[in-house]
Protein backbone atom coordinates (compact mmCIF):
# COMPACT_ATOMS: atom_id res chain seq x y z
CA UNK A 1 0.00 0.00 0.00
CA UNK A 2 1.38 3.41 -0.83
CA UNK A 3 2.37 5.75 1.92
CA UNK A 4 0.21 8.52 0.41
CA UNK A 5 -2.79 6.99 2.23
CA UNK A 6 -1.92 8.63 5.47
CA UNK A 7 -1.55 11.99 3.80
CA UNK A 8 -5.15 11.58 2.56
CA UNK A 9 -5.98 11.29 6.17
CA UNK A 10 -3.95 14.37 7.03
CA UNK A 11 -5.74 16.35 4.33
CA UNK A 12 -9.13 15.28 5.60
CA UNK A 13 -8.12 15.98 9.16
CA UNK A 14 -6.75 19.41 8.32
CA UNK A 15 -9.88 20.31 6.37
CA UNK A 16 -11.94 19.24 9.35
CA UNK A 17 -9.86 21.44 11.65
CA UNK A 18 -10.24 24.32 9.23
CA UNK A 19 -14.00 23.88 9.15
CA UNK A 20 -14.17 23.90 12.94
CA UNK A 21 -12.02 27.02 12.99
CA UNK A 22 -14.25 28.76 10.46
CA UNK A 23 -17.45 27.71 12.17
CA UNK A 24 -16.18 29.02 15.47
CA UNK A 25 -14.34 32.06 14.25
CA UNK A 26 -16.39 33.56 11.45
CA UNK A 27 -19.89 34.92 11.28
CA UNK A 28 -21.09 32.85 8.35
CA UNK A 29 -24.57 32.81 6.92
CA UNK A 30 -26.53 29.94 8.39
CA UNK A 31 -26.82 28.20 5.03
CA UNK A 32 -23.09 28.19 4.59
CA UNK A 33 -22.57 27.07 8.18
CA UNK A 34 -24.86 24.12 7.63
CA UNK A 35 -23.04 23.19 4.46
CA UNK A 36 -19.71 23.35 6.28
CA UNK A 37 -21.14 21.31 9.11
CA UNK A 38 -22.30 18.64 6.70
CA UNK A 39 -18.85 18.54 5.10
CA UNK A 40 -17.26 18.38 8.53
CA UNK A 41 -19.33 15.40 9.53
CA UNK A 42 -18.42 13.72 6.26
CA UNK A 43 -14.72 14.36 6.95
CA UNK A 44 -14.95 13.08 10.51
CA UNK A 45 -16.45 9.84 9.16
CA UNK A 46 -13.62 9.60 6.65
CA UNK A 47 -11.08 10.15 9.42
CA UNK A 48 -12.63 7.51 11.62
CA UNK A 49 -12.71 5.11 8.72
CA UNK A 50 -9.02 5.74 8.04
CA UNK A 51 -8.22 5.29 11.69
CA UNK A 52 -9.60 1.79 11.61
CA UNK A 53 -8.76 0.73 8.08
CA UNK A 54 -5.30 -0.72 8.70
CA UNK A 55 -5.49 -4.30 9.77
CA UNK A 56 -3.98 -4.91 13.17
CA UNK A 57 -1.01 -7.19 12.65
CA UNK A 58 2.58 -7.76 13.53
CA UNK A 59 5.05 -9.29 11.10
CA UNK A 60 8.70 -9.60 10.22
CA UNK A 61 10.01 -7.85 7.15
CA UNK A 62 13.35 -8.66 5.56
CA UNK A 63 15.12 -8.29 2.27
CA UNK A 64 15.65 -11.27 0.04
CA UNK A 65 18.85 -11.75 -1.94
CA UNK A 66 17.61 -9.31 -4.57
CA UNK A 67 16.80 -6.70 -1.98
CA UNK A 68 13.05 -7.23 -2.31
CA UNK A 69 10.87 -7.21 0.78
CA UNK A 70 9.82 -10.53 2.28
CA UNK A 71 7.11 -10.52 4.91
CA UNK A 72 6.89 -13.37 7.42
CA UNK A 73 4.73 -13.98 10.41
CA UNK A 74 6.25 -12.90 13.69
CA UNK A 75 6.24 -15.70 16.23
CA UNK A 76 7.39 -13.61 19.12
CA UNK A 77 10.57 -14.36 20.92
CA UNK A 78 12.05 -17.74 20.32
CA UNK A 79 13.15 -18.33 23.88
CA UNK A 80 10.08 -17.50 25.86
CA UNK A 81 6.57 -16.26 25.40
CA UNK A 82 6.03 -13.61 28.01
CA UNK A 83 2.85 -11.86 28.99
CA UNK A 84 3.41 -8.92 26.69
CA UNK A 85 3.70 -10.99 23.53
CA UNK A 86 0.79 -13.13 24.59
CA UNK A 87 -1.34 -10.05 25.02
CA UNK A 88 -1.57 -8.90 21.43
CA UNK A 89 -2.10 -12.33 19.93
CA UNK B 1 89.44 9.37 19.34
CA UNK B 2 86.87 6.66 18.91
CA UNK B 3 88.02 3.11 18.42
CA UNK B 4 85.66 2.24 15.69
CA UNK B 5 84.19 3.80 12.59
CA UNK B 6 80.63 2.53 11.99
CA UNK B 7 78.87 1.93 8.76
CA UNK B 8 75.61 3.87 8.85
CA UNK B 9 73.40 0.83 8.43
CA UNK B 10 75.30 -1.06 11.10
CA UNK B 11 75.04 1.78 13.56
CA UNK B 12 71.33 2.23 13.08
CA UNK B 13 70.72 -1.48 13.39
CA UNK B 14 72.75 -1.44 16.62
CA UNK B 15 70.79 1.52 17.96
CA UNK B 16 67.56 -0.21 17.08
CA UNK B 17 68.78 -3.18 19.08
CA UNK B 18 69.64 -0.86 21.97
CA UNK B 19 66.17 0.59 21.65
CA UNK B 20 64.79 -2.75 22.71
CA UNK B 21 64.18 -1.36 26.17
CA UNK B 22 61.73 1.05 24.47
CA UNK B 23 59.97 -1.88 22.86
CA UNK B 24 56.65 -1.22 24.52
CA UNK B 25 56.21 2.32 25.70
CA UNK B 26 53.42 4.85 25.86
CA UNK B 27 54.02 8.53 25.06
CA UNK B 28 51.63 11.36 25.51
CA UNK B 29 51.72 14.45 23.34
CA UNK B 30 49.76 16.73 21.07
CA UNK B 31 49.28 15.66 17.47
CA UNK B 32 50.60 17.81 14.66
CA UNK B 33 51.47 17.42 10.96
CA UNK B 34 48.97 14.59 10.64
CA UNK B 35 48.73 12.88 7.25
CA UNK B 36 47.22 9.63 6.12
CA UNK B 37 48.50 7.87 3.05
CA UNK B 38 46.29 6.34 0.40
CA UNK B 39 47.17 2.95 1.91
CA UNK B 40 45.67 4.16 5.18
CA UNK B 41 48.88 4.55 7.16
CA UNK B 42 48.92 7.48 9.56
CA UNK B 43 51.95 9.73 9.93
CA UNK B 44 52.12 12.49 12.49
CA UNK B 45 54.18 14.14 15.18
CA UNK B 46 53.50 14.30 18.86
CA UNK B 47 54.98 17.07 20.88
CA UNK B 48 55.04 18.83 24.16
CA UNK B 49 56.48 22.25 25.05
CA UNK B 50 60.06 21.05 24.80
CA UNK B 51 60.30 18.41 22.08
CA UNK B 52 58.60 16.46 19.37
CA UNK B 53 58.89 13.07 17.69
CA UNK B 54 57.53 11.29 14.62
CA UNK B 55 54.86 8.60 14.91
CA UNK B 56 53.71 6.10 12.33
CA UNK B 57 50.52 4.07 12.75
CA UNK B 58 49.98 1.50 10.05
CA UNK B 59 46.56 0.89 8.56
CA UNK B 60 46.47 -2.62 10.02
CA UNK B 61 46.11 -0.92 13.41
CA UNK B 62 44.65 2.43 12.40
CA UNK B 63 41.53 0.81 10.93
CA UNK B 64 40.43 -0.28 14.40
CA UNK B 65 40.44 3.22 15.82
CA UNK B 66 36.89 4.41 16.52
CA UNK B 67 37.95 8.06 16.57
CA UNK B 68 39.94 10.05 14.09
CA UNK B 69 43.39 11.32 14.76
CA UNK B 70 43.48 15.04 14.24
CA UNK B 71 46.00 17.79 14.71
CA UNK B 72 45.81 19.30 18.18
CA UNK B 73 44.49 16.12 19.72
CA UNK B 74 46.15 15.10 22.98
CA UNK B 75 47.07 11.48 22.40
CA UNK B 76 48.62 8.61 24.31
CA UNK B 77 50.43 6.50 21.74
CA UNK B 78 51.69 3.06 22.51
CA UNK B 79 54.38 1.33 20.48
CA UNK B 80 58.01 0.67 19.85
CA UNK B 81 60.81 3.18 19.31
CA UNK B 82 62.96 2.74 16.24
CA UNK B 83 64.98 4.51 13.65
CA UNK B 84 63.69 4.27 10.13
CA UNK B 85 66.80 3.04 8.38
CA UNK B 86 66.25 4.52 4.92
CA UNK B 87 65.82 8.01 6.34
CA UNK B 88 67.69 7.64 9.56
CA UNK B 89 64.73 9.13 11.31
CA UNK B 90 63.82 8.42 14.86
CA UNK B 91 60.17 7.40 15.19
CA UNK B 92 57.57 5.63 17.24
CA UNK B 93 55.94 2.65 15.53
CA UNK B 94 52.54 2.85 17.14
CA UNK B 95 50.29 -0.17 17.68
CA UNK B 96 47.49 1.80 19.32
CA UNK B 97 46.47 5.29 20.22
CA UNK B 98 44.09 6.54 22.87
CA UNK B 99 42.93 10.02 23.42
CA UNK B 100 44.32 11.41 26.68
CA UNK B 101 41.64 11.98 29.34
CA UNK B 102 38.57 11.14 27.31
CA UNK B 103 37.73 7.55 26.36
CA UNK B 104 38.24 6.61 22.73
CA UNK B 105 34.53 5.97 22.19
CA UNK B 106 33.60 9.21 23.85
CA UNK B 107 36.04 11.04 21.60
CA UNK B 108 34.82 9.19 18.53
CA UNK B 109 31.29 10.15 19.46
CA UNK B 110 32.23 13.80 19.92
CA UNK B 111 34.16 13.84 16.66
CA UNK B 112 31.41 12.26 14.57
CA UNK B 113 28.84 14.43 16.26
CA UNK B 114 30.81 17.56 15.43
CA UNK B 115 31.46 16.47 11.88
CA UNK B 116 27.82 15.59 11.17
CA UNK B 117 26.67 18.73 12.94
CA UNK B 118 28.98 20.78 10.71
CA UNK B 119 27.42 19.06 7.72
CA UNK B 120 24.02 20.09 9.05
CA UNK B 121 22.70 16.56 9.53
CA UNK B 122 21.13 17.45 12.86
CA UNK B 123 19.57 20.69 11.69
CA UNK B 124 16.01 21.18 12.80
CA UNK B 125 15.18 22.23 9.24
CA UNK B 126 16.12 18.75 8.01
CA UNK B 127 13.77 17.03 10.40
CA UNK B 128 10.77 15.50 8.67
CA UNK B 129 7.55 15.82 10.60
CA UNK B 130 6.28 12.58 12.05
CA UNK B 131 3.04 11.82 10.21
CA UNK B 132 -0.05 12.65 12.13
CA UNK B 133 -1.34 9.13 11.92
CA UNK B 134 1.49 6.62 11.49
CA UNK B 135 -0.22 3.32 10.83
CA UNK B 136 2.32 1.25 8.95
CA UNK B 137 5.22 1.09 11.29
CA UNK B 138 8.61 -0.46 10.60
CA UNK B 139 10.80 -1.27 13.56
CA UNK B 140 14.49 -1.87 13.05
CA UNK B 141 15.58 -3.84 16.06
CA UNK B 142 16.46 -7.26 17.37
CA UNK B 143 13.58 -9.70 17.70
CA UNK B 144 15.10 -11.03 20.89
CA UNK B 145 16.04 -7.80 22.59
CA UNK B 146 14.40 -5.87 25.39
CA UNK B 147 13.34 -3.14 22.96
CA UNK B 148 10.78 -5.18 21.01
CA UNK B 149 9.44 -6.67 24.23
CA UNK B 150 8.96 -3.19 25.70
CA UNK B 151 7.36 -1.91 22.51
CA UNK B 152 4.89 -4.78 22.33
CA UNK B 153 4.15 -4.33 26.00
CA UNK B 154 3.33 -0.65 25.51
CA UNK B 155 1.19 -1.30 22.48
CA UNK B 156 -0.56 -4.16 24.26
CA UNK B 157 -4.10 -4.36 23.05
CA UNK B 158 -4.26 -0.73 22.07
CA UNK B 159 -2.97 -1.00 18.58
CA UNK B 160 -6.10 -1.41 16.51
CA UNK B 161 -5.45 0.07 13.12
CA UNK B 162 -1.68 -0.32 13.37
CA UNK B 163 0.52 -2.61 11.36
CA UNK B 164 3.93 -3.40 12.81
CA UNK B 165 6.68 -4.85 10.70
CA UNK B 166 9.90 -5.71 12.45
CA UNK B 167 13.07 -5.65 10.43
CA UNK B 168 15.27 -7.98 12.49
CA UNK B 169 18.88 -6.86 12.92
CA UNK B 170 21.66 -7.43 15.36
CA UNK B 171 21.94 -4.42 17.64
CA UNK B 172 25.31 -5.20 19.17
CA UNK B 173 28.73 -6.22 17.95
CA UNK B 174 30.83 -5.40 14.92
CA UNK B 175 28.27 -6.44 12.29
CA UNK B 176 25.41 -4.55 13.90
CA UNK B 177 26.02 -1.09 12.40
CA UNK B 178 26.15 -2.47 8.89
CA UNK B 179 22.96 -4.51 9.39
CA UNK B 180 21.10 -1.54 10.83
CA UNK B 181 22.23 0.72 8.02
CA UNK B 182 21.26 -1.87 5.39
CA UNK B 183 17.84 -2.34 6.96
CA UNK B 184 17.20 1.41 6.91
CA UNK B 185 18.33 1.66 3.31
CA UNK B 186 15.98 -1.17 2.25
CA UNK B 187 13.06 0.39 4.09
CA UNK B 188 13.92 3.73 2.48
CA UNK B 189 13.78 2.16 -0.94
CA UNK B 190 10.58 0.19 -0.37
CA UNK B 191 8.69 3.13 1.10
CA UNK B 192 6.02 0.86 2.50
CA UNK B 193 5.84 2.46 5.90
CA UNK B 194 4.64 5.67 7.48
CA UNK B 195 7.39 5.75 10.04
CA UNK B 196 10.59 3.86 10.87
CA UNK B 197 11.47 3.18 14.49
CA UNK B 198 15.10 2.39 15.25
CA UNK B 199 15.26 0.80 18.66
CA UNK B 200 17.51 -0.87 21.13
CA UNK B 201 17.31 -1.46 24.87
CA UNK B 202 19.78 -0.02 27.35
CA UNK B 203 23.46 -0.93 27.53
CA UNK B 204 26.95 0.43 27.90
CA UNK B 205 28.43 2.95 25.50
CA UNK B 206 30.22 0.02 23.90
CA UNK B 207 26.91 -1.88 23.57
CA UNK B 208 25.15 1.09 22.01
CA UNK B 209 28.08 1.79 19.74
CA UNK B 210 26.48 0.61 16.46
CA UNK B 211 24.00 3.47 16.85
CA UNK B 212 26.93 5.89 16.93
CA UNK B 213 28.39 4.69 13.67
CA UNK B 214 28.58 6.94 10.70
CA UNK B 215 26.98 4.46 8.26
CA UNK B 216 23.90 4.29 10.47
CA UNK B 217 23.80 8.06 10.73
CA UNK B 218 24.09 8.40 6.96
CA UNK B 219 21.39 5.80 6.30
CA UNK B 220 19.00 7.54 8.67
CA UNK B 221 19.67 10.98 7.25
CA UNK B 222 19.03 9.65 3.72
CA UNK B 223 15.79 7.92 4.72
CA UNK B 224 12.75 9.57 3.09
CA UNK B 225 10.45 8.02 5.69
CA UNK B 226 10.27 9.87 8.99
CA UNK B 227 12.40 8.17 11.61
CA UNK B 228 12.00 7.84 15.36
CA UNK B 229 14.98 6.72 17.37
CA UNK B 230 14.54 4.97 20.71
CA UNK B 231 17.93 3.74 21.79
CA UNK B 232 19.03 2.87 25.32
CA UNK B 233 17.79 4.65 28.40
CA UNK B 234 16.76 8.24 28.83
CA UNK B 235 20.27 9.37 29.65
CA UNK B 236 21.84 7.72 26.62
CA UNK B 237 22.35 9.96 23.66
CA UNK B 238 23.47 8.42 20.39
CA UNK B 239 24.26 9.83 16.99
CA UNK B 240 21.20 7.90 15.81
CA UNK B 241 19.08 9.96 18.23
CA UNK B 242 20.51 13.16 16.82
CA UNK B 243 20.02 12.29 13.15
CA UNK B 244 16.57 10.76 13.48
CA UNK B 245 13.61 13.04 12.90
CA UNK B 246 12.46 12.42 16.45
CA UNK B 247 14.30 11.13 19.48
CA UNK B 248 12.33 9.03 21.91
CA UNK B 249 14.10 8.56 25.24
CA UNK B 250 13.44 4.79 25.20
CA UNK B 251 11.91 2.17 22.89
CA UNK B 252 8.76 2.25 25.05
CA UNK B 253 8.55 5.99 24.56
CA UNK B 254 8.85 5.52 20.80
CA UNK B 255 5.88 3.15 20.93
CA UNK B 256 4.00 5.64 23.10
CA UNK B 257 4.52 8.35 20.50
CA UNK B 258 2.98 6.17 17.80
CA UNK B 259 0.07 5.04 19.97
CA UNK B 260 -0.59 8.45 21.40
CA UNK B 261 -0.69 9.95 17.96
CA UNK B 262 -3.55 7.66 17.09
CA UNK B 263 -5.58 8.00 20.25
CA UNK B 264 -5.02 11.76 20.30
CA UNK B 265 -6.29 12.02 16.77
CA UNK B 266 -9.34 9.92 17.64
CA UNK B 267 -10.03 12.28 20.50
CA UNK B 268 -9.37 15.32 18.36
CA UNK B 269 -11.79 14.15 15.67
CA UNK B 270 -14.43 13.50 18.33
CA UNK B 271 -13.74 16.89 19.80
CA UNK B 272 -14.04 18.56 16.40
CA UNK B 273 -17.38 16.93 15.78
CA UNK B 274 -18.60 18.02 19.20
CA UNK B 275 -17.44 21.59 18.63
CA UNK B 276 -19.11 21.73 15.21
CA UNK B 277 -22.36 20.31 16.61
CA UNK B 278 -22.32 22.73 19.48
CA UNK B 279 -21.65 25.66 17.18
CA UNK B 280 -24.33 24.71 14.69
CA UNK B 281 -26.86 23.91 17.39
CA UNK B 282 -26.27 27.15 19.18
CA UNK B 283 -26.55 29.00 15.88
CA UNK B 284 -29.78 27.23 14.99
CA UNK B 285 -31.14 27.89 18.47
CA UNK B 286 -30.10 31.52 18.26
CA UNK B 287 -31.69 31.78 14.85
CA UNK B 288 -34.87 30.14 16.08
CA UNK B 289 -34.96 32.52 19.01
CA UNK B 290 -34.50 35.44 16.69
CA UNK B 291 -37.32 34.17 14.52
CA UNK B 292 -39.50 33.74 17.57
CA UNK B 293 -38.66 37.20 18.80
CA UNK B 294 -39.48 38.59 15.39
CA UNK B 295 -42.70 36.66 15.35
CA UNK B 296 -43.66 38.02 18.75
CA UNK B 297 -42.74 41.50 17.59
CA UNK B 298 -44.78 41.03 14.47
CA UNK B 299 -47.76 39.88 16.49
CA UNK B 300 -47.41 42.86 18.71
CA UNK B 301 -47.24 45.24 15.81
CA UNK B 302 -50.20 43.66 14.07
CA UNK B 303 -52.14 43.63 17.30
CA UNK B 304 -51.51 47.24 18.11
CA UNK B 305 -52.32 48.21 14.53
CA UNK B 306 -55.54 46.27 14.75
CA UNK B 307 -56.35 47.96 18.03
CA UNK B 308 -55.74 51.38 16.57
CA UNK B 309 -57.82 50.56 13.53
CA UNK B 310 -60.61 49.16 15.61
CA UNK B 311 -60.73 52.12 17.92
CA UNK B 312 -60.64 54.48 14.98
CA UNK B 313 -63.44 52.55 13.35
CA UNK B 314 -65.44 52.65 16.55
CA UNK B 315 -64.88 56.35 16.71
CA UNK B 316 -66.31 56.91 13.25
CA UNK B 317 -69.10 54.42 13.73
CA UNK B 318 -70.27 55.90 17.03
CA UNK B 319 -72.34 58.80 15.70
CA UNK B 320 -73.88 56.45 13.21
CA UNK B 321 -74.65 54.04 15.98
CA UNK B 322 -76.23 56.80 18.00
CA UNK B 323 -78.28 58.00 15.01
CA UNK B 324 -81.28 55.61 15.31
CA UNK B 325 -81.61 56.64 18.92
CA UNK B 326 -81.82 60.25 17.92
CA UNK B 327 -84.38 59.45 15.27
CA UNK B 328 -86.47 57.64 17.83
CA UNK B 329 -86.16 60.53 20.24
CA UNK B 330 -87.11 63.02 17.53
CA UNK B 331 -90.01 60.88 16.53
CA UNK B 332 -91.17 60.70 20.12
CA UNK B 333 -90.85 64.42 20.42
CA UNK B 334 -92.69 64.86 17.16
CA UNK B 335 -95.42 62.55 18.32
CA UNK B 336 -95.69 64.40 21.57
CA UNK B 337 -95.96 67.66 19.71
CA UNK B 338 -98.46 66.17 17.33
CA UNK B 339 -100.61 64.94 20.17
CA UNK B 340 -100.46 68.35 21.81
CA UNK B 341 -101.34 69.88 18.51
CA UNK B 342 -104.09 67.41 18.17
CA UNK B 343 -105.35 68.19 21.61
CA UNK B 344 -105.61 71.85 20.85
CA UNK B 345 -107.02 71.34 17.41
CA UNK B 346 -110.64 72.40 17.00
CA UNK B 347 -111.11 69.28 15.00
CA UNK B 348 -110.57 67.19 18.07
CA UNK B 349 -113.20 69.17 19.89
CA UNK B 350 -115.59 68.46 17.04
CA UNK B 351 -114.85 64.80 17.24
CA UNK B 352 -116.07 64.86 20.77
CA UNK B 353 -119.49 66.15 19.65
CA UNK B 354 -118.99 69.86 19.88
CA UNK B 355 -119.87 72.15 16.99
CA UNK B 356 -118.49 75.52 16.04
CA UNK B 357 -120.81 78.27 14.97
CA UNK B 358 -119.50 80.79 12.49
CA UNK B 359 -120.93 84.13 11.52
CA UNK B 360 -120.51 85.36 8.06
CA UNK B 361 -119.84 88.99 7.93
CA UNK B 362 -118.25 90.58 5.00
CA UNK B 363 -117.41 87.21 3.68
CA UNK B 364 -115.29 86.40 6.68
CA UNK B 365 -116.06 83.40 8.81
CA UNK B 366 -115.70 84.10 12.41
CA UNK B 367 -116.58 81.77 15.27
CA UNK B 368 -119.44 83.06 17.32
CA UNK B 369 -118.46 83.26 20.93
CA UNK B 370 -121.21 85.71 22.12
CA UNK B 371 -124.85 85.63 21.11
CA UNK B 372 -124.75 89.38 21.07
CA UNK B 373 -122.83 89.52 17.86
CA UNK B 374 -125.56 87.97 15.77
CA UNK B 375 -128.96 89.20 14.98
CA UNK B 376 -132.08 87.14 14.82
CA UNK B 377 -132.70 86.04 11.28
CA UNK B 378 -129.04 86.16 10.43
CA UNK B 379 -127.65 83.14 8.62
CA UNK B 380 -124.87 81.33 10.42
CA UNK B 381 -122.83 78.26 9.71
CA UNK B 382 -122.30 75.36 12.03
CA UNK B 383 -119.34 73.25 11.59
CA UNK B 384 -119.75 69.59 12.69
CA UNK B 385 -117.22 66.86 12.86
CA UNK B 386 -118.53 65.73 9.55
CA UNK B 387 -120.08 68.33 7.33
CA UNK B 388 -121.60 71.81 7.84
CA UNK B 389 -124.99 73.16 8.53
CA UNK B 390 -126.37 76.40 7.10
CA UNK B 391 -128.70 77.81 9.69
CA UNK B 392 -130.66 80.93 10.56
CA UNK B 393 -130.79 82.39 14.05
CA UNK B 394 -134.39 82.04 15.26
CA UNK B 395 -134.01 83.50 18.70
CA UNK B 396 -131.27 84.31 21.13
CA UNK B 397 -130.63 84.76 24.74
CA UNK B 398 -128.30 87.30 26.00
CA UNK B 399 -126.25 85.62 28.37
CA UNK B 400 -123.61 85.35 30.83
CA UNK B 401 -120.38 83.54 30.23
CA UNK B 402 -121.14 79.87 29.98
CA UNK B 403 -119.95 77.63 32.73
CA UNK B 404 -119.88 74.01 32.00
CA UNK B 405 -123.65 73.48 32.30
CA UNK B 406 -125.24 70.13 32.44
CA UNK B 407 -127.86 71.43 30.23
CA UNK B 408 -125.51 73.06 27.87
CA UNK B 409 -126.29 70.71 25.09
CA UNK B 410 -130.01 70.66 25.81
CA UNK B 411 -130.06 74.36 25.98
CA UNK B 412 -128.19 74.59 22.83
CA UNK B 413 -130.74 72.29 21.29
CA UNK B 414 -133.47 74.37 22.73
Amino acid sequence: MPRAKSSDFEKAFQELEEIVRRLEGEELPLDESLQLFERGIQLSRLCNQKLEEVEKKIELILADSKGQPVVKPFEGEEEEEDAATEEWR
Amino acid sequence: MPERVWKVGELIRQINLDFFRYNDISVEGEVSNFTRSTAGHCYFSIKDARAQMRVVLFDSQARFLRFRIENGLQLVVRGRLSIYEQKGEFQLNAVSAEPAGLGALQLAFEQLKKRLADEGLFDAARKKPIPMLPQRIAIVTSTTGAAIRDILHVLGRRFDGLSLQIYPVRVQGTAAAKEIATAIRHLSRWEMHDVVLICRGGGSLEDLWPFNEEIVARAISACPIPTISGVGHETDFTICDLVADLRAPTPSAAAEIVIRAKSEICRQVENDVRRMRHRIESRVVARRERINRRRVMLYRIVESRARTMRSRLTATRDPLARFPMRVARERQHLEAMASTLNAVSPLSVLSRGYAIAFSRTRNRRKPILDSGVVKVGEPIEVQLKKGRLECTVDAKTMGVESVWPDNYATREIE
